[in-house]
């Protein structure tokens, strides 16, 4: 939240987050190596060189599908919600392996040559074109290029000056450099590999991607497919169904989501969407009397949606009131931070 | 024309070292109040994104030059 950049917003979950990513990381590379000796032996033996860059490869694109994996599996289930909180630092953990794989490639392949070791990447790869093969390392160049834009510009400060719209199309093309991995992989490392285990997890890595974006895109259809058409006053359901300190998300014609939620008795409803990443508030929870984005943490006041002081962020609230014991919703927005009385549970009517 | 590229590469990231050190120097606090004060650490971390993204922060920091200059003339 914007009172002053930071490095990193250290929290204990946060650096326990990272513990586990670095060590991860760590222990995978010496497994694949410690494998790779036994597996590589006698006369098949390969060097450490070799080894390394594919103990690096595999790692990265390990990583780079844990990373696609976390968003459809967040919004399938709220059990997966912890994983998105340091995502961007999965990130950049996959840029550095990716980069490391990268420079180990350059100097083994293209480094004892009299050409500049990147004038023979480039030049090598179009001596492949001629041979009627695709261009697999430019294809690799190009996929660490968007992940080294990603990684430079995943601290706050560029997603506040890019604008929340501008930085969230630039990091979408983390798909464009998945495709460009995988037309990697397959035109490159898996042209010379014998062993069918490489394609068959490859096939298994694309297809979980896939088929859990369109589950949690399914999710999303049905839930939009529920929305009240935008009338003058929405009926909010039963708000005692809401557990305390928790939301509904409710989703009204023409409108963004809106988060309905329960402190108590009260009832006070917001745009659904967090000012920070667009996270899905409803997903979030009340903690210290403010509702809490489930995505980084960012917080805003239930009755006005204004982040506590010094903060200065601000979320649309909407009118509320009592109908018979219902809890009624004005679908209009109000400007943002309007402070709004919240609506009690079970009362009666407070307008005729 | 690899050479002719990376030439063009290099030169691109050539002038975004330079300018992205003004930039996290001097710029950053023009363009976002919220930057005054940075840390080094801060200001280390959006190095590399201001070497990448130097045309567009180029925009924004003039921008923000002739906000203030605006501001800053007295009103008749």
């Amino acid at each position: 939240m914007s009172v002053g950049y930071v490095t990193v917003q250290w929290t204990r979950s946060k650096r326990v987050y990272d513990f586990v990513i670095a060590g991860g990381v760590l222990a995978y590379l010496a497994v694949f190596f410690a494998i790779g000796k036994l597996t590589w032996g006698g006369q098949q033996a390969i060097s450490d060189e070799i080894l390394l860059i594919r103990a690096l490869a595999t790692c990265a694109i390990t990583l780079l599908h844990i990373v696609l994996c976390i968003g459809p599996l967040a919004r399938l289930s709220p059990r997966f919600l912890p994983l998105l909180y340091n995502r961007r630092h999965l990130g950049v953990t996959t840029f550095l392996v990716a980069a490391l794989h990268g420079l180990v490639v350059l100097g083994y392949y293209h480094g004892f040559g009299r050409v500049n070791p990147l004038v023979s990447l480039f030049t090598n790869d179009i001596d492949f074109l001629v041979a009627g093969s695709l261009p697999f390392q430019i294809l690799g160049v190009a996929a660490l290029v968007i992940l080294a834009v990603l990684a430079a510009t995943s601290h706050d400060f560029w997603l506040k000056n890019l604008s929340a719209r501008t930085w969230k199309s630039i990091h979408m093309s983390v798909y464009a450099c998945y495709a460009l991995v995988i037309a990697h992989v397959a035109f490159g490392a898996l042209q010379s590999e014998r062993s069918t285990i490489y394609p068959i997890l490859l096939a298994v890595g694309v297809t979980t991607v896939t088929a859990l974006h369109c589950a949690a895109g399914l999710k999303e259809r049905r839930i939009d497919s529920r929305s009240s058409p935008a009338i003058a006053w929405v009926d909010l359901g039963d708000c005692r169904e809401i557990p305390d300190g928790r939301a509904k998300s409710v989703r009204v014609a023409g409108q963004p989501r809106i988060a309905v939620f329960r402190s108590g008795d009260c009832i006070s409803v917001v745009r659904g969407v967090c000012a920070h990443q667009g996270g899905p508030l409803a997903e979030g929870r009340i903690i210290d009397g403010c509702i809490t984005c489930p995505w980084h943490g960012w917080q805003y006041r239930p009755a006005d949606g204004q982040s506590p002081p010094p903060f200065q962020e601000k979320i649309v609230t909407y009118q509320l009131h009592n109908h018979i014991g219902r809890v009624m919703l004005d679908p209009a927005p109000l400007p943002p931070g309007t402070h709004v009385e919240p609506a009690r549970i079970g009362s009666p009517s407070d307008v005729n | 024309m690899a050479l002719f590229i990376l030439s063009v590469l290099g030169g691109y990231l050539a002038v975004g070292v330079v300018f992205g050190l003004a930039f996290v120097t001097r710029g950053i606090a023009r363009v976002d109040s919220v930057a005054h004060g940075a840390s080094v650490a801060v200001r280390a971390l959006l190095l590399p994104g201001s070497v990448l993204l130097w045309p567009i922060l180029i925009r924004m920091w003039i921008s923000a030059l002739r906000k203030s200059r605006i501001e800053r003339q007295p009103s008749l």
